[in-house]
């Protein structure tokens, strides 16, 4: 076997260290009975347990029609009752009891088109419109489509309290703040819905939509409404304890408002919703019983998860074949209490460098501790929970920020208890719509303290082409990088046109990077650098007309070799980290692979390439920071749709060992062929020698159609890649450069190279790079 | 019934199993503009095979790879007899850059490996070779030969792989072996393979009785249209100037010119009018006027299927010589009779190259009214019904020769000499006679030079290759007649043609191309395979021999129930692999199809070969380059999932292979 000397360690090292796996120690600690208590109100839902209080979630309800929350936080109400909210409209879109929800959709079932629905039986429910009118009474919609948030100065969503299992929503309408606390109540073998309201003096009228009915008659009074239908059910909705200037109106025959007046004093009150037949109508009067009450958000519950997970490190996993880089497994708390999946979305670090928050697809928030020097075992404490496919998280001044479908949430903990108490709403000016693909990917900050996060488009199911039935709309931000203001208060398109953009990258001199996902109008993955304004490629994601000019990547990437989905960036900004100082990496989902990329500007033009660094991750490589406490890189990824990840989470560090590193860590296209610059000298004999390299190239075609193939350059009808003819091979005299003349050398979407020498000490080289050619110099 | 074109090339490069897409795709002379790289040659190795019973029997032919699989007592070509033989390739591996490799081989036999000169395996065995030390190429070509010397017992067959640099042991890509530059015998060797198939295709052996039927191989017996009912079918005009020279409707037509002469146009119209009386008592059948909802449909249709791989659309502006143009389709098909025709193309001509789409009645309806909405129009001509003229007619099918060929239950009055009195010289007149003589009974076949040429070359030898039946090489002749390539490897989704042998297992293969599988592994595509009943068996057997494995597939052990539940979890999407996110198992739907989705695995244990699965999952890039299944192992063959077998992918793959040998009894993974 030619197995170099390297690997053949590895090899053996790995094999103990996967012995060391299997008996790694995953420790748990028994429930507290506070936990136990919180955990009793509900039943365990499915494979993915679900143990909190509230979900974000677009949820499809049964009636009335069109009824969609799209950005939905169901909430559990005990009794098998459930409300959801939606926090762009400010509306309780539906009550229900039985069954929770129907988790399907990509983050749940894994299908591609779908979102979860109410699974219950609905008893009240409201239409896809502003919950709460402006200060004329007006609900009229004013949104130019019907994503996004209703205007601030109508209503505005703050955020969300939890304590214990109740949850308190905050939002403003007119200026005037309202909490409010939903709940459940039963009596007599009937449920109602409670909506608990704690409000502020108002400035101006407040009207808040609470249930509508096809309504054939209607019984009304300020404080008590009764709908009937044309089914033998009917709807009683009650005011109790309320001030004075508030009362219940009907207004399009159909639908009950709640009016407080002008100048209502400060007061908190409870409106109840019962939905049965009208048999049942004389027990109604059993679920008025108690007093209106709203938790107070001052003093948030007891811990809802005082245990920890403790995970074991698998050190030197693996290597890279020089011995330079090796790969050390920080074990995810996959084993943990609450059954739930913990599959890492994005992570950033705490300023002591030995704790990091790390939040998942599903929901979650984690603070690993143990990040010291010895990194030996683990420490994981769930933060917070509930968060709308949370796929980017940044810390700021100690302070836990994450993206998701629904809005940028900063999360406060008020009480040190190690769990999020309040989720603020830092920013929802984002859009979102049903569709399954409008992920929100990764948040990262800029030297000014701006916030940036990318927004995957809408596709068909199939994959192929935008927009369909069941598949989503083409928001004012689908398939956009954003802009959110230091304060939260201002969110912009940055640039256009992308399509699955999972992962950014910021550099330190704020440059500005993405990648996308091969498919529609995105012939392979590219590696993009960000301009303002800048448009990049997705015709039905441009968000101008005419369709701007399309800026070219740094460089393309094969989806068959190298990249067939892309992750972040991050910049080597650590001087512990090998010779690799100021160099941009870039992480492969669909390949879990990390790359070197080497860049150059030509002619004001920004291109270059990419070699391997080959360690091997636990699961994708999809996120990545350094930890400026030890210097090292740190990858974390999950395995949510198409990838060679076997696992459904990964976080692992890249460390350098000390070892000389060998590899190519610079390209220059010259006029005539390339320069390949070398960390290490190389030996003359096999550098100089051109039969130790070669070459292909192609092109790829950048259309609606669903990727490209390649196509060869000196026949562009013709499909494949054309070998490219290396004429000579060069060595500096330093020994680190070597130029190769290459024949007919011409701009090109992709060249790749491949290469088999060894370095001055002995060492093998073998390493395969591809780039891309937007000009000559 | 194949074009000039492809008789040309294809003889000169010989027995040529791989003439690949590849060289389809990237002509020489595509290349040549502008391009720095050399242009491409066709890929492949000559390979001369000896008897080793015979004297100077020997035969030269080129072949994909080093691949061979003769069973006992059988000839490795229809050139050699059977019994003992040697075979030796030639040519070269050309690798991009200068490496090491590692090279092994299975076989039965005695093998031995040179490369550059020297010889680095050398090995006489049944069953596999050790692998060698590490063999440096060169970037370029590396010259290769290979010595083969069957064995003594038991059927022969050799199988080289290597092992390129962080990769396995696995064939070597067939583009990257290229035949020398120059081999004088292969081209006469070609010539002879060439006169051979000519004979074959144009059923000299009809009229030139050769090898009684038992004896010969199973193409002597192909037949032609009957003509049992054929003037149901036919149009009369159509027929009388087909009868009278088919080449001039059809330039690829195999039927000669048999009239000739100032009374051909007389005698043709003569024998039309005979056979349009033919006609069963029950026959016609009344013709509808199609929709244009009904022509568009079955406009789509024809595109879905693919036709235009072998026929030129009825409405093309431009015909390709090589393809049937189906503008004569209405000329040709009496109203209301082609919908039967394409339900059941081969109800009158069983070896007819038109396969079976198992169209429905709405389909066949479909494709009817668009193949007959447009093209020419049948004349409004007359057949005579005059007794005197159809007893003329009929006299002239029984002294004519139609009968050869033809089926009618009427006694035949032509005869002409046995192949075995036709000596070589003979061969150089009549039928092959250089100019048509309109004065000559003969029929004109209207052969080019190169092509007589060819025949008389064939003349030469001893003609027992009529009775060689060699499924290797037959399946390369038919399956090219058949225009396989025209789609697989052409269109999106199809699998390339070039691996199937190494890849299905012979039996399923039959099945499949028989149209005996009612389950379509594909049912994503909108094209459909259609069934080639008549040929199936031999070019599934022939394609699994041309890569070096045996007519049937071997027995293997007996499932390894603990193994299927490890492998059942690797499929799994609960610490396996997640192959259900786009495989069904059995009624399991895939979980989360999104790109493509993969085969019911449930189909896999009866479809493909155990090597072959163990290389697709293994690598499945190396074999298709743009599928979308995942590559999971590294290249020192350990797998991410390090809690089975210690992540060693063979084991791995292996125990997942048990679970898929269950077939349509797989239970489903376990999702929880």
């Amino acid at each position: 076997m030619h197995m170099c000397r390297f690997k053949a360690l590895n090899l053996v090292r790995s094999r103990n260290f996967a012995l060391l796996a299997l008996t790694s120690l995953i420790l748990t600690l028994p429930l507290s009975p506070a936990a136990q208590a919180a955990s009793a109100r509900w039943k365990v839902q499915g494979a993915m347990d679900q143990d909190f209080p509230f979900q974000g979630a677009c949820i499809g309800a049964t009636f009335p029609a069109g009824n969609i929350a799209y950005k939905g936080l169901t909430l559990k109400l005990g009794n098998e009752a459930y409300m959801c909210f939606d926090t762009d409209d400010l509306r309780m879109v539906a009550g229900w009891t039985g069954g929770y929800l129907n988790f399907d959709g990509v983050a749940y079932s894994g299908s591609h088109g779908n979102h979860p629905t109410i699974a219950g039986n609905q008893k009240f429910g409201t239409k896809s419109m502003p919950g709460v009118a402006d200060e004329t009474g007006s609900f009229k919609d004013t949104r130019l489509e019907p994503f996004g948030p209703i205007p601030a100065k109508v209503g505005h969503w703050n955020g969300l309290y939890v304590n214990g299992d109740d949850v308190v929503l905050s939002y403003t309408v007119g200026g005037t703040k309202i909490l409010e606390m939903p709940a459940s109540v039963a009596a007599d073998g009937q449920v109602g819905f409670i909506r608990n309201f704690k409000t502020e003096k108002n400035k101006t009228p407040i009207s808040i939509v609470l249930c509508e009915a096809d309504t054939t008659n209607t019984e009304i009074s300020d404080k008590h409404v009764v709908l009937h239908g044309k089914g033998t059910n009917i709807t009683i909705v009650e005011l109790v304890d309320a001030p004075r200037g508030a009362k219940l109106e009907v207004i399009d025959n159909q639908r009950v408002i709640l009016k407080l007046d002008k100048k209502t004093k400060a007061s908190t009150f409870k409106v109840v919703i019962w939905n049965g037949p009208e048999a049942n109508r004389v027990k109604f009067a059993g679920l008025l019983a108690g007093k209106a009450q709203v938790a107070d958000i001052k003093k948030p519950g007891p811990a809802r998860w005082p245990e920890t997970v403790v995970t074991k490190v698998v050190m030197n996993a693996n290597s890279t074949p020089d011995g330079a880089y090796t790969l050390d497994q920080l074990t995810p708390p996959t084993e943990n209490p609450w059954k739930r999946q913990v599959r890492i979305g994005g992570f950033d670090f705490f300023s002591d460098g030995k704790r990091a928050a790390v939040c998942t697809w599903d929901g979650d928030i984690w603070i690993v501790s143990g990040l010291d020097d010895k990194l030996n075992m683990l420490t994981w404490k769930r933060f917070a929970s509930g968060g709308y496919e949370t796929l980017g998280l940044k810390i700021v001044n100690d302070v836990i920020y994450t993206s998701g479908r629904d809005q940028i949430t900063r999360y406060h903990d008020f009480n040190n208890d190690g769990e999020a108490d309040y989720y603020e709403n830092f920013n929802n000016q984002i859009t979102s719509s049903d569709g399954f693909h409008e992920f929100v990917f990764d948040l990262q900050t800029d030297s000014k303290g701006n916030f940036y996060t990318a927004k995957a488009g809408p596709v068909r199911g199939g994959g192929r082409g935008f927009g369909g039935d069941n598949y989503g709309t083409i928001s004012e931000h689908a398939g956009t990088l954003l802009k959110i203001s230091k304060d939260g208060s201002k969110l912009e398109v940055y640039a256009t046109g992308f399509r699955a953009p999972n992962g950014m990258g910021m550099g330190p001199h704020d440059e500005i990077t993405t990648s996308d996902n091969e498919g529609t109008w995105v012939p392979t993955t590219p590696i993009n650098w960000i301009k303002q304004g800048g448009f990049y490629g997705v015709e039905s994601t441009a968000h101008h007309k005419p369709v701007p000019t399309f800026e070219k990547p740094v460089c393309w990437l094969s989806h068959n070799d190298f990249d067939n989905s892309g992750g972040a960036q991050a910049w080597v900004t650590s001087d512990k980290w090998g010779p690799l100082k100021d160099e941009m990496l870039h992480m492969s989902y669909g390949k879990c692979t990390l790359f070197l990329v080497m860049k150059e500007t030509v002619n004001g033009t920004m291109q270059g390439g990419v070699v391997k660094i080959p360690v091997k991750f636990t699961s994708s490589s999809m996120r990545g920071r350094f930890n400026a406490k030890d210097g090292q890189l740190y990858i974390g990824g999950l395995q949510g749709w198409q990838t060679s990840a076997v696992k459904l989470a990964g976080f692992d560090r890249v460390r350098y060992t000390g070892k000389p590193v060998h590899t190519v860590n610079s390209l220059h296209v010259t006029k005539t062929g390339i320069e390949l610059g070398f960390t290490e000298p190389l030996d003359p004999a096999s550098a100089n020698d051109v039969q130790n390299y070669s070459g292909k190239r192609w092109n790829y075609h950048r259309c609606e159609d669903y990727g490209s193939p390649e196509f060869s350059v000196a026949d562009p009808s013709k499909q494949g890649r054309d070998a490219l003819t290396i004429q000579s091979a060069k060595l500096s005299p330093d020994g680190k450069t070597v130029t190769l003349q290459i024949a007919d050398l011409k701009p090109v979407m992709q060249q790749m190279i491949s290469f088999d020498l060894k370095a001055k000490d002995g060492a093998d080289i073998s390493q395969t790079i591809q780039h891309t050619i937007h000009v000559l110099p | 019934m194949f074009c000039p074109e492809q008789r040309h090339s294809v003889w000169k490069a010989g027995w040529r199993l791989l003439m690949a897409v590849a060289s389809l795709a990237v002509s020489a002379s595509a290349l040549a503009q502008n391009s720095p790289a050399p242009a491409k040659q066709e890929s492949g190795l000559s390979v001369t095979y000896t008897s080793l019973e015979s004297a100077k029997a020997s035969d030269v032919v080129s072949i994909p790879n080093v691949w061979l699989y003769v069973p006992s007592g059988k000839s490795p070509t229809p050139f050699l007899p059977a019994g003992k033989f040697s075979s030796v390739w030639n040519g070269s591996i050309n690798v991009e850059k200068r490496a090491n490799y590692l090279f092994q081989a299975e076989l039965n036999g005695a093998l031995k490996l040179e490369l550059n000169g020297k010889v680095v395996l050398e090995a006489s065995t049944n069953g596999v070779t050790e692998i060698t030390k590490p063999v440096q190429l060169n970037q370029g070509a590396n010259v290769l030969k290979v010595q083969f010397a069957s064995p003594a017992q038991g059927d022969a067959f050799v199988r080289l792989k290597w092992q390129p640099k962080d990769s396995f042991l696995q064939p070597i890509p067939a583009e990257l072996l290229m035949p020398p530059a120059d081999a004088p015998e292969a081209a006469s060797s070609a010539k002879l393979h060439q006169g051979r198939e000519l004979f074959i295709e144009f059923r000299c052996a009809k009229c030139h009785a050769g090898p009684a039927p038992d004896a010969a191989i199973p193409e002597l017996s192909m037949d032609a249209p009957t003509f049992e009912g054929i003037g149901a079918r036919r149009n009369y005009d159509w027929m009388a100037r087909w009868i009278q020279d088919p080449k001039s409707m059809r330039a690829t037509a195999h039927m000669p010119k048999v009239l000739h002469g100032p009374k051909a146009k007389e005698e043709a119209e003569t024998i039309a009018a005979y056979l349009i009386s033919l006609k069963p008592d029950a026959a016609g059948t009344k013709a509808v006027e199609p929709s244009s909802e009904l022509i568009g449909a079955g406009k789509k249709l024809f595109e879905a299927l693919h036709c235009a791989a072998c026929h030129n659309a009825p409405d093309a502006s431009e015909n390709d010589v090589k393809k049937i143009f189906l503008k004569s389709v209405r000329e040709k098909f009496v109203a209301g009779t082609l919908t039967a025709f394409l339900q059941k193309p081969d109800a009158h001509y069983a070896w007819i190259r038109m396969p079976n789409f198992k169209l429905s009645q709405s389909e066949a309806d479909q494709l009817s009214a668009y193949l007959t909405s447009c093209g020419d129009k049948p004349k409004d001509v007359a057949a005579s019904a005059d007794t005197a003229v159809l007893e003329r007619g009929k006299k002239l099918v029984q002294t004519s020769g139609c009968l050869n060929c033809h089926t009618l239950k009427l006694d035949n009055q032509f005869s002409t000499k046995l192949l075995a009195d036709l000596a070589p010289e003979k061969w150089k007149q009549g039928c092959l006679a250089a100019t048509s003589d309109d004065a000559s009974k003969s029929p004109h076949f209207n052969f080019t030079a190169d092509e007589r040429d060819a025949l008389q070359n064939f003349a030469t030898t001893d003609r027992a290759s009529l009775t060689r039946h060699v499924p290797a090489e037959f399946a390369e002749r038919q399956t090219r007649s058949l225009n396989c390539r025209e789609c697989h490897g052409k269109f999106e989704g199809f699998p390339a043609f070039d691996i199937l042998g190494g890849k299905l297992k012979p039996e399923w293969s039959k099945a499949f191309i028989g149209g005996e599988i009612a389950t379509n592994p594909r049912p994503w595509l909108e094209a459909r395979m259609p069934a080639f009943s008549k040929r199936a068996e031999a070019i599934a057997q022939g394609l699994a021999m041309q890569h070096g494995y045996p007519p049937q597939t071997p027995a293997e052990a007996p499932i390894d129930q603990d193994a299927v539940k490890i492998g059942q979890k690797l499929v799994s999407a609960t610490g396996g692999f997640s192959c259900v996110m786009c495989h069904a198992v059995g009624e399991m739907k895939a979980t989360q199809v999104f790109e493509v989705a993969g085969i019911n695995l449930a189909l896999s244990g009866s479809r493909l070969m155990k090597p072959y699965v163990h290389r697709w999952v293994r690598n499945p890039q190396l074999i298709d380059p743009a599928t979308k299944m995942p590559v999971y192992f590294d290249e020192e063959g350990k797998s991410p999932l390090r809690d089975f077998y210690e992540g060693d992918a063979t084991k791995q793959i292996e125990v997942i292979w048990q679970y898929l040998r269950l077939g349509d009894k797989m239970p489903p993974p376990p999702t929880q």
